[in-house]
């Protein structure tokens, strides 16, 4: 599914180069759980970012779904973010302004999905993650958990076949933290490749790769 | 989608109380100046308009003056009858007569003698009676529905007679009141046929400038063919020399006034300027507008970025944020709205344009306004939308917290334009008000004040009784008195060629004037009503007129003055002298012209009494005078004015341009403090981390405030850098319409520089006195 061939992320200060990623090479297959562990500052984040076309590698080959991708245009990119690929973030980013429901919804008004069929999605998803009764709240009146949780159904609302966790539960205690990997590992089962980025030992259970990344450098995978 | 956008706009400006309130306020303001001005502009623009034909009407001008011989247009009628379909003169009566209906009297100023085809040229609906043949014989008048009211109330005025210069005329016609944007004014209309019978002769006279020509022009004939017509016509029938005729088209002559004009005038300079404030300050709201958006966006950023994540395109956050700002200036609309709704009435009054909105021709109007919303909104909606659909999102969504140092270049820009504008408003607003200041002031050569000026009927019984009364300080009598324009007469000395006949402004008086006005004698001595021959062979000239006559010692100079014979076909020699006195150049004229040569000199035929009074009991003197005038001439109206009176009004458009100006400076000037005050708020909320680290190492309160308002001192010092020169250039060119006018000194700039920075450093002060005062465990907490 993704192909990333000798992949250089590097920012030019004056006359040094200093390299976030350096030769990174990795094949992910459909139906991967895929853990990519490491200290502070190895590059974790962008790698994610670079997989999820929120970000441009600076060299190297990139392979999605059988499509070169490391050249593609403002919209091609919208595209993909609309049909393939879901976002969870560390820090929630929902919208403060709408609601619990709203926000579930956003994705499908951009996907130009009809009136009707949004409600019966939303309701859908309301329902299997039981967040029915708090679907007219606003993020603030969540917990962090619960903000999670709507950050989760509203990255697989549009059916993505990836899924991109940059620190899913890095602002969670365990008891949320293991509901939100439960809730990936099911997604999982149910045919999503998920791709995240994590600290926690306990998190990486949850997956059936590790990849471990040191000073931009691809150090070890799959260990076990 | 739509409507998730319009979901999200909502909940954010209710969100941000403080931003929305005073981005609507900025623009509901900048829009009401907008609509009101446009309003006024709209007005002016449109005098004249109501006539049908109005394309096809011109006045005839002989060179740039306006009032020309009675003769022209029945000679030209009968040379050239496919050149016009019409051709009508008109000859208002320039001071106010008696009309009497049975026991009612009223002194009446807008009566004009007018040919009968008056009708055909100008739309004035008729009630009552028949166009055609309502003035087709001598001894009737036509009048307009108030004055029909006014004389006949429930009564049908036609047939009714009213009384005239001692003449019964038949009412046979009642037409609509003419209406306010109309350069002419009348209330009654005569034949001038009757005028014929007072005349006489005059009417056949090819120098009596004195009648206004109108003629309407059939569609294919050009007005160039019709000037070369009256050329030829001109010297078909006299020997004078008169000025190329020219055609000026009806709806110019509210703008381009003329010599000899009595056409009520506007300017058009300052329907221009006030147009153009009313954009400027429109500009600023908008301004306001773009920087408050551009500064508030880190409060979006997560937003754009969490929808870019989700596949959201460029432009579509850019409609988003469109959008937003069209909402926002609809919402401005309405405020606007409210606010012409209440300050209207006023405006109109002070104006004197009857203006209404006009919601009457309801579609028309509602699309113009929502159309100018939706030209705000996008004017100050596209950069902000520009710059919030451009962050990208990895970058929105890592630091949602850090302060948006992109773009605080140019909001720092668009403030320094703000008050620029302001600045630059405020010295004109100041130069406008210290000129009309000047004006007002200035020592005119004579003293003003406390001088009533009234009719001159049985003038000697008048005086003679007046004198007698305890208010009264001196009475004397003119033809004229300052403040209305000196007529020009012919003059020859011995020095002249004998073919060159110059003309110079007269004025006729009674013995005793130049006391009474306390106009100051230079050389020589007034006229004495001891010496008899100071009434039939003296002059006093001005200063001004000794100078262009060139004479050093100009006691007992020969001076010849000329009048029209007898029978009104030319001049003739009137009055042969010497001159006696030279009075100082006193302005009689309006302070925008400089002084011209006048010729003064004794006559009998005077118009106006002089009176002086004590300054006392002014109010019991001018019942005095009025008992007076009753008992020396009874039956006729008593009318009077006080001289500095009308020689204020002499200024009034530009007192009215320096009010409208004053109100649009503060509109200005608030909207900009309304921006600076939202983004102090924010950019105070923005550093209270930092004023609460500060705070903790130990800065004073003082020290807080200076450094927060150093910023702001430097933005408005920066913008008097720029405002002065460009103002000082502008407001000279304004100056340059007055003979007589103040130069602009530092004082002006110090003046509206210190303003511009006292109001900013109040705007702001209340923010950043909050921020320091503020305890630093809870900003740091809150962190």
């Amino acid at each position: 599914m993704i192909q990333l061939i000798d992949i250089d992320k590097y920012i030019d200060k004056r006359f040094q180069r200093t390299f976030i990623l350096k030769r990174i090479n990795l094949e992910v297959k459909e139906g991967d759980f895929v853990t990519i562990m490491g200290p502070s500052g190895a590059g974790k984040s962008t790698l994610l970012n670079i997989i999820g076309f929120l970000d441009d590698a600076s060299e190297g080959e990139y392979t999605f779904l059988s499509k070169p991708a490391h050249n593609l245009t403002e919209k091609q990119k919208s595209d993909y973010h609309k049909s393939h690929i879901g976002f969870v973030f560390q820090a929630y980013h929902l919208i403060d302004e709408l609601t619990v429901y709203e926000n579930i919804e956003m994705p499908l008004l951009y996907r130009k999905v009809k009136s009707k069929q949004r409600q019966a999605m939303v309701a859908e998803m309301l329902d299997k993650f039981n967040i029915v009764a708090k679907k007219d709240l606003f993020p603030q009146q969540l917990s962090g958990g619960q903000q999670q949780v709507v950050g989760v159904a509203r990255a697989i609302i549009g059916s993505p076949k990836l899924l991109l966790a940059d620190e899913p539960t890095g602002n969670l205690h365990s008891e949320q933290s293991e509901q939100i990997m439960e809730i990936f590992k099911k997604l999982n089962e149910d045919g999503v490749t998920i791709i995240q980025v994590t600290h926690s030992e306990k998190m990486v259970s949850y997956g059936n790769r590790i990849i471990n990344l040191k000073d931009g450098v691809l150090v070890e995978q799959d260990p076990y | 989608m739509i409507k998730n956008y319009i979901k999200i706009a909502f909940r954010h400006l209710a969100k941000n109380k403080s931003y929305t309130i005073i981005n609507t306020l900025g623009l509901g303001v900048g829009l009401a100046a907008c609509i009101i001005i446009g309003l006024w502009v709209i007005y002016e623009l449109g005098y004249d308009d109501y006539h049908k034909n109005s394309e096809q009407i011109y006045r005839v001008l002989n060179g740039d003056v306006a009032a020309i011989p009675p003769t022209l247009a029945p000679a030209f009628k009968s040379d050239y009858p496919d050149l016009a379909e019409e051709v009508i003169r008109f000859w208002p009566i320039k001071s106010p007569s008696d009309i009497v209906y049975e026991d009612k009297q009223f002194a009446e100023r807008n009566i004009t003698f007018t040919d009968p085809g008056v009708f055909n040229v100008f739309t004035h609906p008729m009630i009552m009676g028949d166009k055609e043949t309502a003035l087709s014989s001598s001894h009737r008048i036509v009048i307009s529905e108030s004055v029909a009211e006014k004389y006949f109330g429930e009564e049908t005025p036609l047939g009714k007679t009213l009384n005239m210069w001692g003449q019964d005329l038949e009412v046979t016609g009642v037409f609509e009141d003419v209406p306010l944007n109309s350069h002419h004014r009348y209330d009654f209309l005569v034949p001038i046929e009757l005028l014929q019978t007072f005349m006489g002769n005059m009417m056949e006279n090819w120098t009596w400038s004195g009648f206004y020509t109108y003629m309407l022009l059939p569609e294919n004939v050009h007005p160039t063919q019709v000037e070369t017509a009256i050329a030829s016509t001109f010297d078909k029938y006299t020997e004078e020399d008169f000025p190329a005729p020219q055609l000026q088209p009806l709806n110019d002559i509210y703008f381009g006034s003329a010599e000899k004009d009595i056409a009520v005038t506007g300017n058009f300079n300052y329907v221009f300027i006030l147009a153009s404030i009313a954009i400027i300050v429109l500009v600023v709201a908008c301004v306001n507008f773009m920087n408050l958006s551009t500064a508030y966006s880190t409060m979006r950023k997560k937003e754009v970025g969490m929808r870019k994540t989700l596949g959201a395109q460029r432009n579509q956050l850019i409609g988003q944020f469109l959008g937003e700002a069209i909402l926002l200036s609809l919402l401005g609309l309405s405020v606007a709205l409210l606010l012409v709704e209440i300050t209207l009435p006023f405006f109109s009054n002070f104006t004197g344009n009857p203006l209404t909105m006009p919601y009457q021709n309801s579609w028309g109007a509602i699309l113009g306004f929502i159309g100018l919303a939706l030209f705000v909104g996008i004017l100050s909606g596209s950069y902000p939308a520009f710059f919030l659909s451009r962050f990208r999102p990895i970058q929105a969504l890592k630091d949602t917290s850090k302060i948006n140092s992109s773009g605080e270049g140019l909001r720092k820009g668009l403030v320094v334009f703000q008050f620029v504008i302001s600045t630059f408003l405020i010295v004109a607003a100041l130069t406008v008000y210290s000129q009309l200041n000047y004006m007002q002031e200035k020592d005119l050569g004579f003293s003003d004040e406390q001088v009533l000026i009234t009719g001159a009927e049985n003038y000697q019984a008048f005086k003679t009784e007046l004198e007698k009364a305890p208010g009264v300080q001196k009475v004397s009598a003119a033809q004229s008195v300052p403040g209305v324009r000196f007529p020009y007469y012919p003059i020859r000395t011995i020095d002249m060629a004998p073919d060159s006949l110059p003309t110079m402004r007269t004025l006729r008086i009674n013995p005793g004037f130049i006391e009474t006005l306390g106009i100051e004698m230079v050389i020589g001595r007034s006229f004495d009503e001891q010496i008899p021959t100071d009434a039939t062979q003296a002059f006093v000239i001005n200063q001004a007129a000794m100078n262009y006559l060139g004479w050093d010692d100009p006691i007992g100079k020969e001076l010849s003055w000329y009048d029209f014979s007898e029978d009104g076909s030319s001049f003739e020699i009137a009055k042969q002298g010497e001159v006696i006195g030279v009075v100082d150049d006193f302005n009689y004229a309006s302070l925008h012209n400089p002084v011209e040569p006048l010729v003064i000199h004794v006559s009998h035929d005077i118009n106006m009494t002089v009176i002086r009074l004590h300054t006392e009991n002014t109010g019991e003197a001018i019942a005095q005078i009025k008992e007076t005038w009753n008992s020396v001439t009874p039956g006729s109206y008593f009318w009077y004015y006080f001289l500095d009176d009308e020689l204020d009004r002499q200024y009034g458009a530009e007192q009215k341009l320096g009010q409208v100006f004053g109100g649009l400076t503060l509109l200005a000037l608030f909207i900009a403090c309304l921006g600076l005050f939202g983004l102090t708020t924010f950019s105070t909320q923005q550093r209270t981390k930092e004023i609460g680290i500060r705070k903790v190492m130990g800065a004073g309160v003082q020290q807080i405030i200076l450094l927060l308002n150093t910023e702001v001192v430097k933005m408005v010092a920066l913008s008097l850098i720029i405002a002065i020169p460009i103002s000082w250039y502008t407001m000279n060119q304004w100056l340059a319409d007055f003979a007589f006018r103040i130069e602009i000194g530092p004082g002006i700039f110090a003046l509206s520089g210190g303003v511009a920075l006292v109001i900013a450093l109040l705007t702001v002060s209340w923010q950043s006195i909050k921020a320091a005062v503020a305890n630093p465990v809870d900003s740091l907490r809150s962190e």
